[in-house]
């Protein structure tokens, strides 16, 4: 492989062309259809890694054709081609994971269609993150969202079409955004291919707030920041579990990947974008932590994990510095581990129980050992426990805070801080309902071994690279290389500082959450009566006397009882945080007053006719 | 070869009837009908990207009235021939069970005669007899049905058509009587000459409303959503389709780009009745449950695109930029012929869902992807194209409108374009969660086999919704688009041609 250059579009050909294959092999063997997905999608990954010592001296031009008024191009750097390998590992996980779990939609569903949407997806993920050109991009991205959409979808229940269409609303909303800014890019500056633009000296001074914050915005509906993340929390829990690992695990991570290229790759923008970036980071850790503690959803809990782990990847690279934009893309890169690993856990837990609600799970670990030792990693490397992988970047995420020298960088490591700290709190919940504690719902299935390699090898991987992280060194080293200072600080007392700060912080919780004052009380005697089970989501937090019954994850929601946080609650309960419904809301009100208008009586209509033309009249003779 | 397009469908649309009054012959008519579509689409592919004039009885064009084949009629003309050709198909099967087929067959052949003609002639007044033809022909189809609610709304069509229509002949009066001539190439050489303008600017308000009531701008869109979706399901098509298109925007731009070069601001006007049409179209559009009301609305909502690009070419050509001026018309145009294959794509589709559930009513139905796959996926096909999802070809259309906003520096045009973009993919993507997806609701008739009749014509139109999008290579659009935008830029190039200046 003299020259890698050509090959290189393999990584985006295969997949696509495996697309419609895959299709036409389940109609001929379901057998082969599973195992030419998990081939296609491992051979991808192993050759993503083969690819690895070609970028690291520099970009890798593989493709370019001009059509037009624009060139199309297709090109990897060693960021892209640390995406692609993370795309093909994830698909692959999916891929081997899905067999068994599709098991359960077989003859009611089209399961071909599945693994058909599913590599179009890969091909769609790996075409947006190796594209050269903005056009190019823009029409994978677009592939990858609708493959997104048709996958989230698939279950076909009124509540995942409902998730899926608020997912592609804004997804399409972020996308329109995305293609005002190319358009204006490439009319003020005469091109969008990369390799130009980031030769460009600065954007026009005119139009690069336009540009930047269409840029923002756009990817990040897909990276789901707060406040735009609403769509997050619906359409990963009602995606088939494979689907929600690839989307959680990867498919955000394709926004994050274009705002880090586009604010620190392409141009040199002024460093307040950074510290905006960085905040708006900052308020999504602790907001997803919040959001996340009380949720009684398995897949919803992990879902709003995810919005605050994508805080400390933004948090990161919006802070800028070598050890920011290291710490934010190895967090990246963790999270794409672990979160895929979580969400093909609980993807297991579901499978075998068939519920998602935790209050109903519990004494999973005795069944099966291999998926909990897995998930337990999974969840210590969310909480950024050592010797884990997720210890790592969050470790080098506050160095960095701590190094940032702006006004406000305490509060980001105060925000980072105590996002860790919720995380703590909720993967114990996950953990201790899903698992531990006494057996609630029987499982009725018990998983197969696909599913064990797909939570095992994650599993590894975490450990593997928590205890020996050189190689995630070595690998985003080319990837900041334009940036020198790449050293952290350690103060001793700054460590005593941490520990007392923790122990504080914990004090304050526990203060917060005032378990003393609002024991639970359960009545002695129930005549003999069964005990009511009852959703405690329903009338939590506003009443509390139907407590006929104690949850293992009751506690958690007293939290939602503090004032101090009690508004957010209410306002994601009643959507006010939610830019989706609040357009929506609009919409409807505009959509009601014009269809007033239209009474269907010819007499009014002509009327308008009639003023049409006065207007128009009077439009064409005053100049 | 010209005036077999106008000669074949007019002697057709009158043996038909003729024929019926003695024998029933169903089988017979439709054949006829689709022998008499092929052929024309063959004739006008023939005929494709020539430049030719026809003097009619041979008399020099100022007096005589003339036909004209330049880029903009020869792509009208592939545009409604193709249409009509799938639409016949898709008829023959559809509309079996109905009664006087002479009649309906008879009266679509009149139609396309008064289409034909309106991309054809050179001439305003005879522009108008076959905008009659066609409006008067589609007034009886509407109403085919003959139900209380098609004939109110056949109805209400007729008096705002008629309205339409008198506006129309009311402006070619102010400008024959201003002007002195009706041949549009004449007409763009004398308008410049003539010193009191006022006169030329009421013809062009009184076009724009008469023309506009035609291709249902807002606010003269009133009779479209009931029109359309009382008709019977082929007639939608076309009158979606095509039939807004040929006697709207086509025959207006052709007056106001090629005769009357533009007069003052109506350039921004059209622009603005684009972006109107466009946001308010899509807006009651969200609102719809009847799937082919919703569709209705939504052509209101896509003419806004049509008509916008139009205008913007308009704005351009008047500020001197003409790269800029080409891109924005080849954006209208383009739009024009996508919005004609996924619009017909879509009412068909509708019928082929009426078919299986014996309704439109979205609430009342569901899950027809289960029923259905192959109508489920073209109709999927559809409803993406027409949100502008790439890789179909709605996408690329809007894509090339944004450019030439942005281009042009018009941002708040580029803006809302974006946007109505977004609101088109809310309601269809309603439609998707109501029909498309999820259980099955509501009766199936035949237990949802639809016969090849029905799905081949979905099929060929979801095959031109992902083909088209290759317009947008600049190799294809230079062959096709570029030449139909140059015809409305240089005016002076159909005048070459109709008078040999």
């Amino acid at each position: 492989m003299s020259d890698p250059g050509i090959y290189g579009l393999a990584l985006l050909v295969i997949p696509l062309g495996a697309s419609p294959l895959v299709w036409l092999l389940g109609k001929v063997s379901k057998k082969l259809r599973n195992y030419f997905s998990g081939i296609i999608t491992l051979g991808i990954f192993g050759f993503s890694l083969a690819l690895f010592p070609y970028v690291q001296s520099g970009n890798l031009e593989f493709f370019t054709k001009e059509v037009g008024e624009v060139v199309i191009s297709f090109g990897l750097g060693p960021f892209s081609l640390l995406m692609v390998s993370l795309i093909s590992l994830l698909c692959f996980l999916a891929s081997i994971f899905s067999p068994n779990y599709l098991k359960r939609y077989e003859g009611n569903l089209n399961t071909n269609k599945y693994f058909s949407l599913l590599l179009g997806f890969m091909g769609g993920m790996i075409g947006a993150v190796i594209a050269g050109e903005l056009f190019t991009m823009f029409v994978f991205w677009e592939l990858m969202t609708l493959a997104a959409y048709f996958l989230i979808t698939f279950e076909n229940s009124p509540d995942s079409i409902k998730a899926g269409n608020k997912y592609f609303l804004m997804s399409e909303g972020g996308a329109l955004a995305i293609l005002a800014g190319i358009v204006l890019l490439w009319v003020t500056s005469g091109t969008t291919q990369l390799a130009e633009l980031g030769a460009m000296a600065a954007l026009e001074p005119e139009f690069s707030i336009s540009i930047l914050s269409l840029f923002l915005i756009g990817f990040g509906v897909k990276a789901a920041f707060f406040p735009i993340h609403s769509w997050l929390p619906d359409a990963h829990p009602e995606a088939p579990s494979p689907i929600s690992a690839l989307l959680s695990g990867i498919m955000i991570k394709v926004g994050l990947f274009w705002i880090i290229k586009v604010f620190w790759e392409l141009f040199s923008v002024s460093p307040s974008w950074g510290s905006a970036i960085a905040v708006i980071g900052a308020f999504t850790i602790v907001i997803g932590g919040f959001l996340a503690i009380v949720q009684n959803d398995i897949k919803r809990l992990i879902a709003y994990s995810s919005i605050s782990q994508v805080g400390y990847i933004l948090m990161g690279v919006g802070i800028g510095t070598g050890l920011g934009l290291a710490g934010g893309i190895i967090h990246l890169l963790n999270h794409a581990l672990f979160k895929g690993l979580l969400f093909l856990g609980a993807g297991i837990v579901v499978y075998v129980t068939g519920t998602r609600k935790l209050d109903d799970l519990g004494g999973l670990s005795k069944e099966m050992p291999v998926v909990f030792g897995s998930v337990i990693i999974g969840a210590l490397s969310l909480a950024g426990v050592p010797p884990l992988n997720g210890f790592y970047s969050k470790w080098i995420l506050y160095q960095a805070s701590i190094d940032f020298e702006r006004g406000f960088a305490p509060f980001l490591l105060v925000a980072a801080l105590f996002g860790s700290t919720l995380s703590v709190i909720y993967i114990t919940k996950f953990i201790y309902s899903a698992f531990l504690g006494e057996m609630k719902t029987e499982m009725d299935r018990s998983p197969g071994w696909g599913m064990k390699t797909a939570v095992g090898v994650p599993a590894i991987l975490c450990l593997g690279l928590g205890i020996y992280p050189r190689p995630l060194l070595d690998s985003i080293r080319p990837i900041i290389g334009r940036i020198p200072v790449f050293e952290g600080t350690w103060v001793a007392y700054m460590a005593a500082a941490f520990l007392l700060g923790a122990i504080i912080v914990g004090a304050a919780l526990y203060a917060l959450v005032d378990l003393k004052k609002r024991s639970k009380r359960k009545p002695a005697f129930m005549g003999g009566e069964n005990e009511e089970t009852i959703d405690t989501d329903m009338y939590f937090p506003y009443v509390d006397k139907l407590d006929f019954k104690v949850y293992p994850s009751e506690i958690y929601n007293s939290i939602k009882k503090s004032k101090m946080v009690n508004w957010l609650y209410v306002a994601e309960e009643r959507n006010f945080i939610d830019p989706y419904v609040a357009v929506s809301w609009v919409g409807k009100a505009l959509t009601r007053s014009f269809r007033w208008a239209h009474n269907g009586l010819l007499s009014r209509y002509l009327v308008w006719v009639f003023s049409g033309l006065i207007v128009i009249l009077w439009l064409l003779t005053t100049q | 070869m010209l005036p077999l397009f106008v000669a074949i469908p007019l002697g057709v649309g009158f043996l038909l009837p003729l024929i019926e009054e003695f024998r029933e012959r169903t089988r017979l008519f439709a054949v006829t009908v689709l022998l008499e579509t092929g052929l024309l689409l063959a004739l006008s592919l023939v005929k494709f990207g020539e430049k030719s004039i026809y003097r009619l009885g041979g008399w020099p064009p100022p007096i005589g009235i003339n036909y004209v084949l330049d880029g903009l009629s020869s792509l009208v003309l592939v545009v409604i021939s193709g249409i009509a050709f799938v639409t016949v198909l898709f008829a023959m099967t559809y509309m079996s069970k109905y009664e006087n087929l002479g009649k309906f067959y008879g009266l679509f052949s009149l139609m396309l005669a008064g289409m034909y003609g309106v991309a054809l002639t050179g001439d305003v007044f005879n522009m108008y007899v076959y905008l009659e033809v066609a409006a008067i022909s589609s007034y009886a189809l509407v109403g085919f049905n003959r139900g209380a609610e098609e004939l109110e709304a056949s109805f209400k069509y007729l008096i705002m058509g008629a309205v339409g229509s008198v506006f129309i002949l009311l402006g070619i009066a102010f400008l024959y009587g201003s002007v002195g001539s009706l041949n549009i190439a004449d007409i763009s050489v004398r308008v410049s000459e003539v010193s009191d303008q006022s006169f030329i600017l009421l013809s062009t308000a009184l076009f724009i409303v008469g023309f506009g009531l035609k291709a249902a701008f807002i606010p003269f869109h009133s009779w479209l959503p009931d029109a359309h979706s009382s008709a019977p399901t082929p007639i939608s098509a076309m009158l979606s389709g095509v039939l807004i298109k040929v006697l709207g925007v086509y025959a207006l731009s052709r007056i106001l780009f090629n005769g009357l070069n533009l007069p003052s601001l109506t350039p921004q006007l059209l622009t603005w009745i684009g972006a109107g049409s466009m946001f308010i179209g899509g807006m009651i559009a969200l609102g719809q449950n009847d799937l082919k009301r919703l569709l209705a609305y939504s052509s209101i909502s896509q003419m806004g695109y049509i008509t916008l690009g139009l205008g913007m070419g308009g704005i351009f050509i008047s500020q001197g930029k003409p790269a800029i001026a080409t891109l924005a018309l080849i954006g209208g145009l383009f739009h024009l012929v996508n919005h004609a294959t996924y619009k017909s794509l879509l009412f068909l589709f509708s019928g082929g869902v009426e078919r299986i559930f014996g309704t439109r009513d979205l609430s009342k139905i569901g899950g027809i992807t289960r029923v259905s796959p192959v109508s489920g996926a073209t109709g999927t096909i559809g409803t993406l194209s027409i949100s502008g999802v790439p890789p179909f070809n709605g996408f690329w259309s809007k894509l090339v409108i944004v450019i030439a906003a942005i281009w042009g520096g018009l941002y708040p045009i580029a803006g809302i374009v974006l946007f109505t973009s977004a609101i088109t993919l809310a309601y269809y993507l309603k439609v998707q969660r109501e029909l498309f997806l999820g259980e099955v609701v509501g009766e199936i008739a035949d237990k949802g086999k639809i016969s090849p009749g029905i799905y081949v014509p979905l099929l060929i139109l979801a095959i031109c919704c992902i083909g088209l999008g290759l317009l947008y290579l600049p190799e294809i659009r230079g062959i096709v688009l570029k030449p139909a935008a140059l015809a409305l830029q240089e005016g002076s190039e159909y005048t070459q041609l109709v008078l040999g200046l």
